[in-house]
């Protein structure tokens, strides 16, 4: 039902103005770097990770609530159409193929309209309509007037004019045959120049020859200074709204053509009537200043769906009910703080249900709620799952639930789904070593079934800075060659393994570049001999050595080169199971750890 | 050590007691509001200006905390009991660094210089898992697990014997939960501590604890081994919650609910504060109130399903002003 | 509590003016000769015109509370909507408002306004609301803009994109009614400070024509020396039902606020 497709979601990182100003290469949190997975219709599908594996994000940009910096998010896409856009994604730089896919994007991606951003052009075209209307609004009633031998130039005049002015030119530059381009902008900034020019010249003569006696000023310049002094006011408000309204219209005709070619508009109000959000604080989604009623029917208000009171109030009541809210008489005319976290949590679910959607996502909708009532709410939701045959995405960090609840799971860290599969075969039977640590440390209120802990050291890292490789590799137990060592890392590692059993002849480790460090040694040939063999030894403890390629003495140093890392692509172990980890990914690999 | 109170005139606790031996790990368990931080609170006599103990016994190491005067308890207070609080790690003072905040305690419970209350802070930072150099950062430059080691640091300052630990890794990642228990785990082996963990997380307290006490609207309801509790929980509200927790080890079924609300502590039922939402409740449990008492070997319950339970006087509730 | 109480009084005063003063604000008074002291007839003494200044106060506490609300109305709308605007809308038109707003702000407003007051000139009722109101929107305006900006992050705003509202209705429908209790109480004290701006506009005698203003007579005392000829009150008494009548609202505006507050922090 619902295909995720290497879905991205970068945000800018703020380095504060100055830094901003002076340029540099931009950095991003990387929050969603590369994800995809299915939902099949009628599934309960949960999103499992720690706090900013992106679970949140991935729900958020389905909603549309984050802009997706990449990827498709496709909804009930055909199979044969799905066919079509897998093969013409394999496909690069063939333009017929990029065509095909803009096409089937359009026409099913949730994220296609946050593809159109303005463009240069746009806005160079933006700002041309701003100059010329300026412009324009001061010289051109000046110079009719001029021509009108209309004795003063009054601020009411200029505004006027300024409105009329600012809307033609914003509507005409946006019309076919002119598109938002270059063009545009220069034929339009050429019009305000002239307007400067040409307009007070034929002014000027037709002035000097009617003797201008009768008027108290003899050009239009003169004009300009009479109204500015009598009237400054007026004038500023001329000079203001002639630009601003120009550029209003230039770019409300320039946003409709956008919204016009994509999903926005009548459509993207379909798809919400169908994909609906269940928040994760029940204390914090309610606006306090909105009773229940207005909570529950506001989303039918303002997706226009009913417009008859009567209409709405049956729908709201129906919700709540549906909601558990009995009587619903009883709640629709409370305030959120009048009520429990668990009732809360209920007009959330009403408001979401009003619309009749078929996919709910689900942020950790029980996590703020007392123990007992969490079941309740889970169950309401169930039920709401059988008789209403609607799909969920579950986020949650707590995989007892996911257990619990679940048909199939992906579990995120840093961005990245590192394993996928169904329940079964993902908790019970984990493959990927963050899933089996994981796993390993969630506790049981049962003290039999404690388990052998498997326990990470350190923490996640941040996901400005995510690790080369595969990103789990700085924590991972049984990391080795492949997966993605930098110097710094094995640099550090090593640092720390002399410094706890010091070696004669090693000295200070500097690093060279991503793949290379170096050693001063002393002689170098006895130092290499000395570094290799600690390395076979810590190997196992201290992971970070698998990355060592290889420990040479040149030039009287010692020099260390290490893997080259490789990211793990998420492949498929057995059907219906995908793994993103070097250990697991191909049969000729040895058998992979098996944990507790 | 024990404990034994009552509290203020909403009873926030009533009746409770339990003990605990040296090297303990005790929990104390139930769901918000159910009156575990009030309990340790009144343990280390910090209850708020309008609260009180109103009667009971709290014996730690021979001596009765109740009535002890403010300047015993000064005393007592970090150098014999600590306390981390819930969302401790939160509070610390963001323009002070670390090392300062933890000596703080060391400076005003102990006779030592600055320089050497800096010196043991350091000593603890190791103790806990964090490099000595980080004592001179500020707790903005540290994540939320390692906040949380700081403030274990801090609450060993003084060398205490008992450290309550008021729902210590709550909003933590399940990792770094874990990681945080360990920790726990090893303090208490290295050093020979006893704790009481208070938490709402029953899994939690399943794995770290040795014995345990339920909680309900401010009674004890059960109390006992954490192994006989939770495998074979005597309380109706016990079993309840046991249940409700699900279990990834176990089978794949939905948790069981227990229907209604929480009680108001102002005014609550009449006979068994549960009864009302107990669904094995009959006559004699709408018209008394049970008391903690012994249901086998080690394990004390509070309900009448069982006969050696005997009723318990019911305080009446002062409605004093609100 | 106080606070209300002393506006109340005022008002009752403002409004029960025709009936409490046996004299209106600019009538000459047939028997007392001009710049007489206090008598049990005129408790205020008559002034250089021949009014009586009893009179003149009780009708001069109508001019103040008009033009102090009505300009404070004005003067919290526009910073309301500016403030929402720059708030919600963000990015460089935020920036640019803010600046503009500095600018203003650093101008000493009671220069501000005498300046615009003696360029315009002339000034009706109407005209002296509107220029108190447009230069006392600075500080609503970012009062109201740092709401905005905190509650903008809030969850149920997010529903409401969620759902599909537009960003007029996000706006008009949940931040505007979770930013209101500000706005009120901070209208309160607008109010406080509009009435001083008029007073002090009054003094310089730019403020309305033939209206009757506290300052307006605090203006006339001072020019004959109330207090050396030996009518201190007349000077004495409209000056301080001035500052009681700010401190009134002074009062009831902080109180407000502490009240709403707390609630908008809720839980």
């Amino acid at each position: 039902m619902i295909r995720i497709r290497d879905l991205k979601v970068w945000f800018p990182l703020r380095r504060g103005l100055l830094r901003e100003l002076l340029g540099g290469k931009p950095q991003w949190v990387r929050a969603l770097d590369g994800v995809s997975f299915d939902v099949k219709r009628g599934e309960l599908f949960c999103l499992v990770g720690e706090s900013g594996c992106g679970k949140t994000t991935t729900g958020k940009a389905m909603l549309r609530l984050v802009d997706a910096t990449e990827g498709d998010i496709l909804l009930e896409m055909p199979e044969e159409e799905y066919r079509t856009y897998e093969e013409v994604s394999r496909k690069r730089g063939d333009t017929d193929a990029e065509r095909t896919k803009h096409e089937l994007r359009r026409r099913y991606s949730l994220t296609w309209k946050e593809m159109v951003p303005w463009t240069k052009r746009q806005t160079l075209t933006l700002a041309a309509f701003i100059l010329a209307a300026l412009l324009s609004s001061i010289l051109l009633p000046a110079g009719i007037l001029g021509l009108l031998t209309v004795p003063f130039v009054s601020s009411w005049i200029t505004l006027g004019a300024s409105l009329v002015v600012g809307f033609t030119l914003g509507a005409v530059g946006t019309m076919p045959p002119t598109r938002p381009h270059r063009r545009t902008a220069v034929v339009l900034a050429a019009l305000g120049v002239a307007a400067m020019l040409v307009l007070p010249i034929p002014a000027y003569f037709f002035y000097r020859a009617r003797g201008g006696a009768d008027a108290p000023a003899a050009d239009p310049g003169n004009y300009l200074a009479t109204a500015w002094n009598n009237d400054l006011f007026g004038m500023l408000l001329a000079i203001v709204f002639a630009p601003s309204v120009a550029g209003g219209v230039a770019r409300t005709a320039i946003s409709a053509r956008q919204q016009a070619e994509g999903l926005a508009g009548i459509r993207m109000r379909n798809l919400r009537r169908r994909l609906q959000l269940i928040f994760q604080d029940p204390y914090e989604s309610l606006n306090p200043k909105q009773s229940v009623y207005e909570i529950v029917c506001e989303p039918l208000q303002v997706n226009r769906v009913v417009t008859n009171p009567e209409e709405m109030s049956n729908l709201v009541v129906s919700a709540l009910k549906d909601a558990g809210l009995r009587p619903p008489e009883e709640f629709m005319f409370r305030f959120p703080h009048e009520l429990s976290g668990g009732q809360r949590q209920r007009v959330s679910i009403a408001a979401a249900l009003v619309l009749q959607p078929d996919f709910i996502v689900a942020d950790e909708p029980v996590s703020m709620l007392d123990v007992s009532i969490r079941t309740e709410i889970l169950q309401l939701m169930m039920d709401l799952r059988r008789t209403r045959g609607i799909t969920y995405l579950f986020i949650t960090h707590d995989l007892g639930l996911a257990w619990v609840l679940a048909d199939r799971i992906a579990v995120m860290y840093l961005g990245k789904i590192v394993e996928i599969g169904t329940v079964e075969q993902v908790i019970a039977t984990p493959k990927h070593p963050y899933t089996q640590a994981l796993i390993s440390v969630v506790p049981s209120p049962d003290p039999r079934h404690r388990s052998q802990r498997m326990i990470l050291k350190g923490e996640r890292p941040d996901p400005v800075n995510i690790p080369t490789g595969c990103r789990f590799h700085p924590r991972c137990p049984v990391a080795f060659e492949k997966c993605g060592w930098e110097a710094h890392e094995v640099a550090e590692e090593l640092q720390d393994a002399l410094a706890a059993s010091p070696l004669a002849g090693v000295g200070p480790l500097r690093v060279v570049d991503p793949l290379t460090f170096v050693a001063a040694g002393n002689p170098a040939d006895s130092a290499a001999v000395a570094l290799r063999d600690l390395v076979a030894r810590l190997r196992e403890q201290r992971r970070a050595f698998f990355g060592i390629a290889s420990i040479e003495p040149e030039g009287g140093r010692v020099l260390v080169r290490l893997h080259a890392g490789v990211e793990p692509p998420l492949i498929e172990v057995q059907p219906g199971n995908a793994v993103a980890c070097h250990l697991v990914a191909t049969p000729k690999v040895p058998e992979p750890a098996v944990m507790a | 050590m024990e404990f034994d109170t009552t509290t203020g005139t909403v009873h926030a606790v009533e009746g409770a007691s339990f003990t605990m031996g040296e090297g303990e790990a005790m929990g104390l368990a139930g769901e918000s509001g159910c009156g575990k931080t009030t309990a340790a609170l009144a343990l280390m006599r910090l209850l708020p200006s309008n609260g009180k103990i109103v009667g009971g016994s709290i014996r730690f190491r021979g001596r009765d905390l109740v009535r002890a005067s403010e300047i015993t308890m000064r005393r007592v207070r970090w150098k014999e009991i600590s306390i981390i609080f819930q969302g401790a790690m939160n509070s610390l003072n963001p323009v002070q660094r670390i090392g300062r905040q933890i000596a703080e305690p060391i400076v005003l419970h102990d006779d030592i210089d600055r320089d050497e209350a800096l010196k043991r802070a350091g000593d603890l930072l190791q103790l806990v898992g964090i490099s000595r150099e980080r004592i001179n950062d500020y707790p903005h430059e540290f994540s939320g697990g390692m906040r949380q080691r700081v403030m274990i640091a801090m609450a060993l300052a003084c060398n205490p014997r008992l450290v309550i630990a008021d729902e210590p890794v709550t909003a933590l990642d399940v990792m770094i939960q874990a990681q945080i228990l360990e920790l726990l785990e090893r303090l208490k082996r290295e050093l020979g501590l006893s704790m009481i963990l208070i938490s709402h997380d029953l899994s939690v307290l399943a794995e770290t604890t040795d014995k345990v006490a339920i909680m309900y609207a401010g009674k004890i309801v059960e109390e006992g081994s954490t192994m006989d509790v939770f495998t074979d929980p005597k309380h109706p509200y016990s079993q309840g919650l046991v249940t409700a927790f699900p279990d990834i080890r176990g089978l794949r079924e939905l948790p069981a609910a227990i229907p209604g609300d929480v009680p108001s502590l102002i005014s609550p039922p009449e006979g068994c504060v549960f009864h009302p939402r107990c669904r094995l409740a009959f006559d004699r449990c709408t018209r008394a109130e049970p008391g903690l008492d012994s249901v086998g070997p080690g394990r004390r319950a509070a309900c009448f399903l069982y006969p050696q339970v005997t009723e318990v006087p019911k305080r009446p509730v002062q409605m004093a002003k609100p | 509590m106080t606070g209300l109480i002393i506006v109340f009084f005022f008002v009752f005063l403002g409004v029960a003016a025709p009936l409490l003063a046996p004299y209106g604000p600019l009538d000459i008074v047939p028997d007392a000769l001009p710049l007489s002291k206090p008598t049990v007839q005129h408790p205020l003494g008559v002034s250089h015109l021949g009014r009586d200044i009893y009179s003149q106060v009780i009708w001069g506490t109508q001019i103040s509370l008009i033009i102090g609300v009505f300009s404070a109305i004005v003067a919290s709308v526009i910073g309301t909507g500016v403030g929402l605007v720059s708030g919600f809308v963000g990015g460089w038109v935020d920036e640019a408002i803010m600046r503009f707003n500095d600018v203003v702000l650093s101008i000493p407003w009671l220069v501000l306004m005498i300046v615009i007051a003696a360029r315009i000139g002339n000034l009706d009722l109407l005209g002296i609301i509107l220029v108190i109101g447009f230069t006392g929107w600075s500080v609503t305006a970012r009062v109201i803009r740092g709401q905005v900006l905190s509650l903008k992050e809030r969850m149920f705003v997010e529903r409401g994109k969620m759902i599909g509202s537009s960003n007029l209705h996000i706006v008009l429908r949940h931040i505007f009614p979770n930013a209101f209790p500000l706005t009120f109480a901070n209208a309160i004290l607008t109010i406080a400070v509009s009435i001083i701006s008029e007073s002090v506009l009054a003094f310089l005698n730019l403020s309305v024509r033939n209206a009757v203003s506290w300052g307006r007579i605090i203006a006339e005392a001072s020019g004959r020396d109330a207090i050396t000829i030996g009518m201190w009150q007349w000077l004495v008494v409209p000056g301080l039902c001035l500052v009681v009548l700010v401190f009134g609202f002074y009062l009831f505006g902080y109180a407000l606020d502490e009240i709403l507050n707390p609630r908008l922090r809720r839980r």
